[in-house]
């Protein structure tokens, strides 16, 4: 079992630690996109004038399209999506699907701001992983897998798992790294299975889709049985006008008590024939899935709703709403983002005990060591740099200018293979220092390189109560002084390895797991 | 046996391995929810939200094990086996009327 | 700030160090509790923090906050233990008398 956790660990490991750090800043996506805006100040709005604004855009803009998805700000997005599905067959001029629009909720006016991904970027990467589709959520999903196959052979493993429940040694090497890597593993194991498994959950109509087919000749109807049929009446071909949308979200919200919707699909907007459906928000509890309720949209008549779920649909939601977390309130979020931290530490401090463990001092390192090594350089020190370069594009990338949001991403990209590809040419422990105080430096620039640019600098916004411009530059000083802290440690342990107070004695249960590892 | 060949039975047998846990497993997890979510006498949609839920499960712990059990044969058999025994079985049974 | 979960698990976790005989065998100073006293004292809070967790965010979300906010608690401690032990266990007292102000704010 111990071999098997130490192939999958390392076989997986540096997609997973990807994954952990751009999931572990998704809890932050609106939040990220926020930042990444500084020229907006948006208020938030009641979602029954969010509606209203949203759909008075789409009927000025996109009157006759098949379908328009808007999806309402909460106190956390702030702005409008819409997106819009031309009717198939509109005139030839119409290229491309329409991107999506953001509009400011209360005037219903399309954003006046630095075209950006945002948190979007990190989110999409997370599970797929800039690849194209289906390629990157394949290959998430058996990096998944890959995990959820270490942690359980990681737990039988360390079968006496409350024995170094709390020990942790520093200055000693592979010793070190083992006592890390269990430390962050046990003690956060309920969030690690937890995320996991959900994380497969939230895919798994692509991943394992057999069991539909088991019992369903045609696949849609186990999504009707499921979460309610859509209202799929086709166009009438008369002509109506919507009935006003702010009355149907108060009708909603009563029927749920207080719940919010979070999406709206109008179909056929201008025809007599129309269907308005609000989606439940997602953040009431702790079940993803809020329900639907359908009206029609020329009369205003309540249709149909979605039926309640039964107890294995629940489950499914409640996984979906464990792994996103759109239930947290602050404290659980910033719960969330240390726990996938801890995550991270999990995946790097096992990679980092694989090498410890293999390096002999004074031989040469075998080809294998030698990749795992510079592998490890370039996932755990050259993404964290890459992030931070593309918070920095953000800032020094000119607001007007065209294409400016590919530009951030490739600077990630760039930045991140170009610093490990640099790191290359140096001798191993050198590139961990530089490539670390590179990234520390990257953090650290950002709130200079975003006082210097915008007017929501660190101590601006600290004057003005702004909680997230603030909270932003503090965290991204944090990271930047952890990653100093590590460049540090490291070019210290070369110069005099000293010998620090030991908490415990060595058990004899480290010793036969440090063989096993 | 000379070391290299001995070296490259242990090879092709670590191949087999792999793929028997990997994408047998996969199969063999994917057929066996399917055939429980046919059988469960339960609402169709929610006997198929269950399989389709555990069969992660399942994959993990017929990959270990295939790793687990010391012969190969036996590993292979399980879990070929009884990925297509269970095909078989839902393709004779077809979906739910 | 909803982090009475997090104090009260931080004094379980660290009393059931205390009760480690792994941890050292430290001398029984207060407000250090002696090993065995120390290890129903640690599970004893750690139920506290159950409650804690219930009685603020509701029994569905409390049960994914006590496991989410316990488990930093544990990664605080065992940090604070690899350096100052002593200072490390000595704070369970502090941590659980605070969650009791902490816990009333915004209940």
């Amino acid at each position: 079992m111990a071999w098997i956790h130490g192939w999958l660990g390392l076989l997986a490991g540096w997609i997973l630690f990807a994954m952990f750090l751009t999931g572990t800043a998704s809890y932050f996506r609106p939040e990220i996109t926020r930042w990444m805006q500084p020229e907006l100040h948006l208020r938030a709005v009641p979602p029954d004038m969010a509606a209203a604004t949203a759909v008075a855009w789409a009927q000025a803009n996109a009157p006759h399209d098949e379908q328009w998805y808007i999806y309402l700000p909460d106190d956390r997005t702030i702005a409008t999506r819409i997106f819009t599905r031309p009717r198939p067959d509109a005139a030839a001029a119409r290229t491309a699907r329409r991107e999506e629009v953001r509009l400011d909720p209360a005037s219903g006016r399309p954003l006046a701001a630095r075209d950006t991904r945002g948190g979007e970027h990190f989110y999409r990467f997370h599970f797929q992983l800039q690849l194209p589709h289906p390629w990157g959520r394949w290959l998430a999903g058996l990096c998944a897998m890959f995990m959820l196959g270490a942690i359980l052979s990681g737990v039988v493993t360390h079968k006496r798992i409350f024995v170094d429940f709390f020990t942790l040694r520093w200055g000693k090497g592979q010793r070190s790294w083992l006592d890390a890597h269990n430390v962050s593993a046990v003690l956060a194991l309920p969030f690690h299975a937890m995320i996991t498994y959900t994380g497969l959950i939230t895919l798994v109509l692509m991943y394992m889709p057999w069991p539909i087919a088991a019992n369903y000749a045609k696949p849609a109807a186990f999504a009707a049985e499921a979460f309610g049929a859509e209202p799929d009446t086709p166009a009438s071909g008369r002509p109506a006008r919507l009935v006003p949308i702010a009355p149907l979200v108060g009708a909603a919200m009563r029927e749920w008590q207080g719940g919010r919707p979070g999406t709206l699909i109008v179909r056929n907007p201008d025809d007599a024939a129309s269907t308005v459906t609000l989606v439940r928000d997602g953040n009431d509890g702790l079940n993803a899935r809020g329900g639907s309720i359908s009206y029609a949209g020329a009369t205003g008549a309540r249709l149909s709703a979605s039926p309640p779920p039964g107890p294995a649909i629940e489950t499914a939601g409640v996984m979906l709403g464990l792994h996103m977390g759109w239930f947290a309130g602050p404290v659980l979020r910033w719960a969330y983002f240390l726990l996938g931290l801890t995550g991270g530490a999990m995946v790097a401090t096992g990679l980092l005990l694989w090498t410890a463990k293999r390096r002999r001092p004074g031989a040469r390192p075998f080809l294998g060591l030698g990749c795992v090594e510079r592998l490890n350089i370039g996932a755990i020190a050259c993404l964290p740099a890459g992030m931070a370069a593309f918070f920095l594009a953000n800032r020094l990338i000119p607001a007007a200018q065209p294409g400016r949001a590919d530009m951030e991403v490739a600077a990630m990209f760039w930045v991140w293979f170009g610093l490990a590809a640099l790191a290359l040419l140096r001798p191993v422990r050198r590139a961990w220092i530089e490539t670390l105080a590179v990234a520390a430096a990257a953090f650290a620039a950002i709130p200079i390189v975003n006082a210097s640019t915008t007017d929501r600098g660190l101590l601006r916004s600290i004057a003005s109560g702004d909680g997230l411009f603030a909270a932003f530059d503090l965290a991204m000083l944090a990271i930047a002084t952890g990653l100093g802290f590590a460049a540090w440690r490291i070019s210290r342990a070369a110069a005099a390895p000293r010998r620090r107070a030991t908490v415990a004695r060595v058990p004899a249960a480290v010793t036969e797991l440090a063989d096993a590892a | 046996m000379t070391m290299a060949r001995k070296a490259a039975g242990r090879g092709w047998h670590l191949a087999a391995r792999c793929l028997t846990a990997l994408v047998g497993g996969y199969a063999a997890a994917a057929a066996i929810a399917s055939l429980g979510a046919r059988l469960l006498p339960i609402a169709a949609a929610e006997a198929t939200a269950w399989g389709m839920i555990l069969s992660f499960l399942l994959f993990a712990v017929l990959g270990l094990w295939a790793f687990h059990e010391h012969r190969l044969g036996r590993v292979a058999l399980v879990i070929w086996g009884t990925a297509l025994a269970s095909v078989a079985i839902l393709l004779l049974l077809g979906p739910r009327g | 700030m909803p982090l009475e979960a997090a104090l009260l698990g931080y004094a379980a976790l660290a009393n059931l160090a205390r009760a480690d005989a792994r941890i050292g065998p430290l001398p029984v100073r207060a407000p250090l509790l002696p090993p065995r006293i120390a290890r129903a004292a640690g599970i004893a809070l750690a139920l506290l923090s159950l409650v804690a967790a219930f009685l603020r965010f509701g029994p569905y979300q409390g049960a994914v906050a006590w496991f989410g906010l316990v488990s930093l608690a544990g990664i605080a401690l065992v940090l604070l233990l690899s350096r100052w032990p002593v200072l490390a266990l000595r704070l369970w007292l502090p941590a659980a008398l605070l969650a009791l102000p902490i816990g009333m704010i915004g209940a």
